[in-house]
């Protein structure tokens, strides 16, 4: 029995390669631009490119990836268009950023976030983010990072960890859907400050903007910087900000402080009432004046106020 | 009655906590998740299937704390009854065994192998569960053990790295429908069938007499215990990850383990399929076994039975001649 059981797991494991494919021969989708308009979606994949190194070493003078666009009247046939127009055999379980375009707040993502994760066997911690025109990230050559996603990702995390804007994987999306809520998820626009961040003579790049809720499949409008940190607050997916606030209302004294251990809660038996408490200090840790946090709080409940009308 | 006997095989009580673990978690994994039920609803129905298999088992295992064959005890007692009890245990089993030979198959395709042949996997699996059937008590008990271990390190490792996904809120049952409960419970009960293979697997056991008896009774409570409380944890683990995502899924393991995302520790639905694809296979060929040994074990009690009479009927006619 003992000899046997290698024997019979090697035959369950080795059955893929009677029809295997070489890594070489696949494209492999590092980051998936999917947007839909007149009745066809539109798929623009970053793919790994072998040609940017290999072994040990990876060639940063080199590109290391290549752009590739397909179109079908489903999500499956644009990514067919991009395997017959590469050559190679699609692989998305490494994509490692999916940008939804705006063509989604008039259809429902749903069908196609269906088809990334049960038949291209996307991986369900896969971030997902919005842009109007989805291909402005698959557009940019970010210098930074070994792969095509690693700048965008990298935005994302750390704007997510200092509580500036949201961070939203596939499962975010299909569990919120499941059970009927909506899921906010960061938004990129284009910017051009970003000298030497791209390969963009003019300092093209992509900038985080805001966020979108995305009810039911269905992207709805944006929100700015401001009103995306209010609904942060408001869904408990961030407790430490950092806060802009007047003093009297004196917009030529504008203070920044950080706002931490942040807790919002509603009440329900009373409508447009919520109960908000936080501490605050300055950037550098030192503590406020008493005067000065209770200027603090009151910009921030006006923050979630504001955010209390859109919920 | 020959003289030279071949020694039984034998096997340890906690080899047969072991083996019944493995059954229990496989069915657990490794069958699609038929209901849409999440949170609460499916945690009631966890319990109140492995209450109603606990108290339907009852019998059998306060049995075993007396005596070491059920069937035969039963058809000492009363023929039919034995005979009866044998053929729907043996008819339970052999339904089990096919449904286990299937949902094994079908896991493995649609989780592992999706450009796989379902025939050629499904001959795969037969072939494994023939062979270990066909290799014997001792056989299944070393290996079940050995895959039981290699099981609960993945499922562990699974666990660990899906930390930083799980989300406390998600327990929060106040809102649960249990519309769905009733079929979920009996779903969770057509799964089952280690309580029949623990009857079956009771003659192996061994140990000092009255020692022997205690182990097996222990053993199977130890089993009803642990995998209430396995059952649990997994469900808890799927609500913390996947939260309202778990009832739409068809396997949540594997859509857990896609998460996985720790250092080496990444997308271990792979490894975790094949492995417990391995163990739904050998689960298989336990039942497989079980059913053979159910029969087995009757018919050897009634062809002792007619050798003795046989062998007293002559002694008879010897004495008379002479």
């Amino acid at each position: 029995m003992k000899k046997i059981i290698p024997i019979i797991a090697a035959m369950l494991l080795l059955t893929g390669c009677s029809d295997n494919t070489e890594l070489g021969d696949r494209a492999i989708i590092q980051a998936a631009a999917i947007d839909f308009d007149r009745g066809e979606y539109r798929v623009s994949a970053l793919l790994f490119s072998s040609g940017g190194g290999g072994g040990d070493t990876i060639d940063a003078s080199q590109d290391n990836v290549i752009k590739v666009s397909g179109s079908g009247r489903t999500l499956a046939e644009a990514i067919d268009n991009i395997s017959l127009i590469d050559g190679k055999e699609i692989y998305m379980s490494e994509t490692k950023l999916l940008i939804l375009g705006g063509g989604f707040a008039d259809i429902s993502a749903l069908p196609a976030l269906n088809t990334l994760y049960y038949d291209m066997r996307c991986s369900l911690n896969m971030p997902v983010c919005f842009s109007e025109d989805a291909e402005l990230l698959t557009d940019l050559h970010f210098k930074e990072g070994i792969t095509a996603a690693e700048k965008p990702l990298s935005m994302i995390e750390y704007a997510y960890d200092s509580g500036a804007y949201p961070k939203a994987v596939l499962l975010d999306v299909l569990a919120d859907t499941a059970g009927g809520s909506a899921t906010l998820i960061p938004a990129f626009e284009e910017t051009e400050n970003g000298y030497g961040m791209t390969d963009d003579e003019d300092g093209k790049t992509a900038v985080l903007s805001g966020s979108c809720y995305m009810i039911d499949g269905r992207l709805s409008a944006p929100f700015d910087s401001k009103m995306t940190t209010g609904l942060m607050l408001l869904s408990g997916l961030t407790d430490k900000i950092m806060l802009n606030f007047t003093v009297d209302g004196d917009n030529y004294n504008e203070y920044t402080c950080e706002a931490y251990c942040i807790k919002v809660e509603l009440m329900p038996e009373k409508k447009d009432m919520v109960k908000i408490s936080a501490r605050f200090r300055e950037r550098n840790g030192a503590a406020l004046s008493d005067e000065l946090c209770d200027c603090a709080l009151a910009a921030l409940t006006e923050l979630v106020r504001g955010a209390m009308s859109v919920m | 009655m020959t003289n030279t006997e071949r020694k039984p095989p034998q096997i340890s009580a906690a080899q047969l906590f072991c083996m019944l673990m493995l059954s229990r978690l496989s069915a657990e994994i490794a069958f699609p998740l038929s209901g849409t039920g999440y949170g609460g609803e499916t945690l009631l129905a966890l319990v109140i299937a492995e209450v109603i298999r606990f108290l339907l088992a009852l019998p059998l295992i306060i049995y075993s704390a007396k005596g070491n064959n059920f069937y035969r005890a039963a058809y000492r007692k009363n023929k039919f009854i034995g005979w009866a009890s044998a053929g729907i245990a043996f008819l339970l089993l052999a339904g089990a065994v096919v449904k286990s030979l299937f949902h094994t198959a079908v896991f493995a395709q649609r989780c592992l192998l999706p450009k796989g042949s379902p025939v050629v996997l499904t001959l795969i699996v037969a072939g494994f569960a023939v062979y270990a059937a066909v290799m014997g008590a001792e056989a299944l008990a070393r290996s079940g053990t050995l895959f039981l271990v290699a099981a609960a390190i993945i499922t562990a490792a699974v666990m660990l790295a899906d930390i930083p996904y799980m989300k406390f809120e998600a327990m929060d049952f106040s809102q649960s429908q249990y519309g769905g409960l009733i079929d979920d419970i009996i779903e969770r009960l057509l799964r089952g069938g280690d309580y029949l293979i623990f009857a079956a697997l009771l003659p192996f056991v061994a140990s000092k007499k009255e020692k022997r008896r205690l182990n097996a009774c222990g053993a199977s409570l130890f089993f009803a215990l642990f995998s209430t409380l396995a059952g649990v944890l997994l469900c808890a683990f799927y609500c913390l990850t996947l939260r309202e995502f778990y009832g739409m899924t068809e396997y949540p393991f594997f859509a857990a383990a896609s998460l996985s995302d720790i250092a080496l520790l990444k997308r271990l639905d792979g490894g975790g399929a094949a492995l417990w694809t391995l163990c739904a296979a050998f689960r298989t060929g336990l039942m497989l076994f079980a059913a053979w040994s159910v029969i087995s074990q009757l018919v050897g009690e009634v062809r002792g039975k007619t050798a003795s009479a046989s062998d007293n009927a002559k002694e008879q006619g010897s004495a008379t001649a002479e």
